[in-house]
C-alpha cells in the first residue's frame, strides 16, 4: 500500500459511477437541497477498504484520479465489492473522470483508476462551493 | 380530494403506467404503486423549484420577465456561429420536434442525453442490427432473464416486478424463471438473482466473446476468462441455450466501460448466435423517461438518433466529433440552450469548463447546476405532473402523459417556450 506525503495510506482503487436511489431522490429536492448533497457527494466503499485506510462512515476521504481531485463522505458498501469504489453521478464525480471518447462520444464514467486516502480536515464542498471553485461561476 | 388512474410515471425508461396519484385542491397529497423514486417524485418536485424566470445581470443572476427572457435567448442563439442544443430526454416528443427545427434554423449542433448514456449501443445497432421485443412478450413469455451491467434494483425500481418476473400469460412469475445477473460489483439486484457472476471491470467484452465461443462448443486454453471460471462460462452458456425464450437487458455498465460500442457489438452477437439454437431478445435499460422518444424523434427529422450537427446547412452524424462531449472539450459552441437536462452536474470537467466560458440558457422546470452558470434560465412545467406530452417507454412503446395539476402562472410547458423562442429567432435572422 502507497503511503501520502503525511505518511497515511493511500488505496489504489476503481472507480464505478452511477445512478442510485438516494440521489435520484434527492434530486427531486432540487440541486442545491441537503438531501441531493447526501445522495451524491459520497463514496461507497468496501468495509476492508475502509480498514486499510483508516476511515469510518461519515468521515471524508479524498480521491485523485488522473483528471482531477475532489473530497467527498464516506458510505459503507452494503453488499462486499473489495477493491472497487462507487460514487453517484454528480458533479463530484465528474471531477475525476476525463473527456476522451475514443471517437464514441462517452467518456469513461466507469472503471477509473483513483488513489483514495483519509482527509479528516478537508471539507465537501456544496454545489455552489464547488462550481465557483472548478469554474469560477455559479 | 381527486384520484387520477392510469397515470403516466415520467421518472425512468420503464415509463410505468398504471400509477394512482391523489391530489387536493390543485396540489398532490399521495400516490400508489409509484416506487420509492417515483413517489418522491410527484410529492417533492413541485415544492423546491424556482418559480420566476431568471436573467444574469453582473455576475447574479436576478428575476425577470418571461418575455426579456426569451428575448435575450432569441439574441444569444440568433448571433451564434455554433451553438449547441443539448438535453431533450426529460422532455415530450412535441418539444424535441420544436428544437430540430431551431437546431436546423441556427447551424448547430443538436444532441441528446443518449451521447453520455446508451450511444454506444445505438452505434452497435447501427452496425449489427438487433433482436428485440416489448416489455409484454418478456412478462409473458421469457423464461431466462439476464441482467448485464445494469442495477434495476436502483435505477429501474419496477422493472422486474412489472416487466420480467410478473405473472404472464405462459409464465406463472418469479418460479417459473431464472434471473443472472452479470456485474463488476454486487448490488441490490445482484441479490435477487439466481446467479450472480462477478467479473473484473473491463471484462465485458471477453466474457461475451468467451460464451459466444462456448456456445460453439470451442475449446478454452484458459481457466478463467475476465475472472470467471470457465466452468461457470459453460454453466451459463448451457442456461442460455437451453432456455426458451430469454431476455437480455444491459446497462451503462457495457456502454461506459471500456470497449463501449464494441461490448454492446459483442452481446448484440451472442444473442444472434442464440437465435441459431432458440429465441432471445436484447434490449438497453433506459435511463430517462423519454430518451427513447428524443433517439424516435431525432430520426424522424434528421435521418440520425443523437449527434447531429446542422453547421453544414444538412445533417451530420458522427459520434466523436459531432458529440456533444467532444465537441465541449475541444471548445467549439459558442452558446448552448440546454433543455430539461443539466450537463453541468453530469458531463466531464474539461467539458463543463468550456461550457462554463460561454453564455447559457436554460430551459427547465428544476434549478439545475447548470442553471448555476447560466446566462437565461426559464422555468417549466413539469411533463407529466404539470403538462402533458408523448414519451417512448424503453422497448419503444409510445405512452402519452396527462396533466393532473395547473402548473405556477410562470412555468409555460416547454413546448410553448420554443416555440415562442423559434419565432423570435426566425424573426432576428428574417427567415
Amino acid at each position: 500500500m502507497a503511503l501520502n506525503f503525511w505518511g497515511t495510506p493511500r488505496l489504489r482503487l476503481i472507480l464505478v459511477t452511477g445512478v442510485s436511489v438516494a440521489e435520484a431522490k434527492g434530486k427531486e429536492h432540487g440541486k442545491l437541497s441537503r438531501e441531493y448533497k447526501d445522495g451524491v457527494a459520497l463514496c461507497e466503499m468496501d468495509e476492508r477498504d475502509m480498514k486499510a485506510l483508516g476511515v469510518e462512515p461519515g468521515q471524508n476521504v479524498r480521491v485523485t484520479s488522473k483528471y482531477g481531485s475532489i473530497v467527498v463522505k464516506v458510505s459503507k458498501m452494503k453488499e462486499p465489492n473489495p477493491g472497487i469504489i462507487f460514487i453517484p453521478t454528480g458533479a463530484w464525480a465528474n471531477q475525476l473522470i476525463g473527456a476522451e471518447t475514443y471517437c464514441s462520444g462517452m467518456p469513461d464514467f466507469k472503471g477509473v483508476e483513483v488513489e483514495v486516502e483519509a482527509a479528516p480536515t478537508e471539507p465537501v464542498l456544496d454545489l455552489r462551493d464547488l462550481l465557483k471553485a472548478t469554474y469560477g461561476r455559479g | 380530494m381527486e384520484t387520477h388512474k392510469d397515470v403516466v410515471c415520467t421518472y425512468c425508461g420503464c415509463v410505468c403506467d398504471d400509477l394512482e396519484i391523489q391530489t387536493e385542491n390543485q396540489q398532490i397529497i399521495a400516490s400508489k404503486y409509484a416506487c420509492a423514486i417515483a413517489n418522491e417524485k410527484f410529492l417533492v418536485c413541485r415544492k423546491e423549484r424556482n418559480l420566476s424566470p431568471l436573467l444574469r445581470v453582473g455576475g447574479d443572476l436576478v428575476e425577470a420577465e418571461l418575455d426579456d427572457t426569451i428575448e435575450r435567448a432569441a439574441h444569444i442563439l440568433a448571433a451564434a456561429k455554433y451553438p449547441l442544443l443539448y438535453g431533450w430526454s426529460n422532455t415530450s416528443c412535441e418539444t424535441i420536434k420544436v428544437g430540430l427545427e431551431l437546431a436546423e434554423l441556427v447551424g448547430g449542433l443538436i444532441d441528446n442525453t443518449s451521447s453520455v448514456c446508451h450511444g454506444p449501443g445505438i452505434e452497435a445497432v447501427q452496425e449489427v442490427g438487433e433482436v428485440s421485443a416489448t416489455l409484454g412478450q418478456v412478462k409473458h413469455r421469457a423464461d431466462l432473464i439476464i441482467y448485464w451491467g445494469c442495477n434495476p434494483g436502483s435505477g429501474h425500481i419496477r422493472h422486474m416486478s412489472r416487466y420480467t418476473l410478473a405473472q404472464g400469460r405462459f409464465r406463472s412469475g418469479r418460479k417459473d424463471r431464472k434471473v443472472v445477473v452479470v456485474d463488476v460489483r454486487s448490488t441490490p439486484t445482484s441479490k435477487v438473482g439466481d446467479e450472480f457472476v462477478k467479473i473484473e471491470p473491463g471484462g465485458d467484452y471477453e466474457l461475451l466473446t468467451a460464451l459466444r465461443m462456448a456456445i460453439r462448443d470451442e475449446e478454452f486454453e484458459v481457466d478463467k476468462v475476465a475472472g470467471v471460471p470457465v466452468s461457470k462460462i459453460e454453466e451459463l452458456a448451457d442456461l442460455m441455450a437451453n432456455a426458451q425464450f430469454g431476455a437480455l437487458f444491459f446497462g451503462l455498465g457495457l456502454t461506459m466501460s471500456k470497449g463501449k460500442s464494441e461490448n454492446v457489438t459483442a452481446a448484440i452477437s451472442l444473442v444472434d448466435d442464440l437465435n441459431s439454437r432458440t429465441k432471445f431478445i436484447l434490449m438497453p435499460m433506459r435511463g430517462h423517461h423519454n430518451v427513447t422518444g428524443a433517439n424516435k424523434v431525432f430520426t424522424w427529422q434528421t435521418g440520425y438518433p443523437f449527434a447531429v450537427d446542422f453547421s453544414h446547412g444538412y445533417p451530420r452524424y458522427n459520434p466523436g466529433e459531432t458529440s456533444v462531449v467532444d465537441s465541449l472539450a475541444r471548445g467549439e459552441p459558442d452558446a448552448a440552450l440546454i433543455v430539461a437536462s443539466d450537463p453541468v452536474a453530469n458531463f466531464p470537467k474539461p467539458a463543463v469548463a468550456n461550457l462554463s466560458k460561454i453564455p447559457i440558457i436554460v430551459i427547465d422546470p428544476s434549478l439545475t447546476a447548470t442553471a448555476l452558470l447560466a446566462d437565461v434560465v426559464i422555468p417549466t412545467a413539469f411533463l407529466g405532473v404539470e403538462c402533458a406530452g408523448t414519451i417512448y417507454r424503453m422497448d419503444g412503446v409510445p405512452l402519452y402523459t396527462k396533466k393532473i395539476v395547473e402548473p405556477p402562472p410562470n412555468c409555460l410547458p416547454d413546448t410553448l417556450i420554443l416555440q415562442k423562442l423559434l419565432k423570435r429567432v426566425k424573426e432576428l435572422k428574417g427567415v
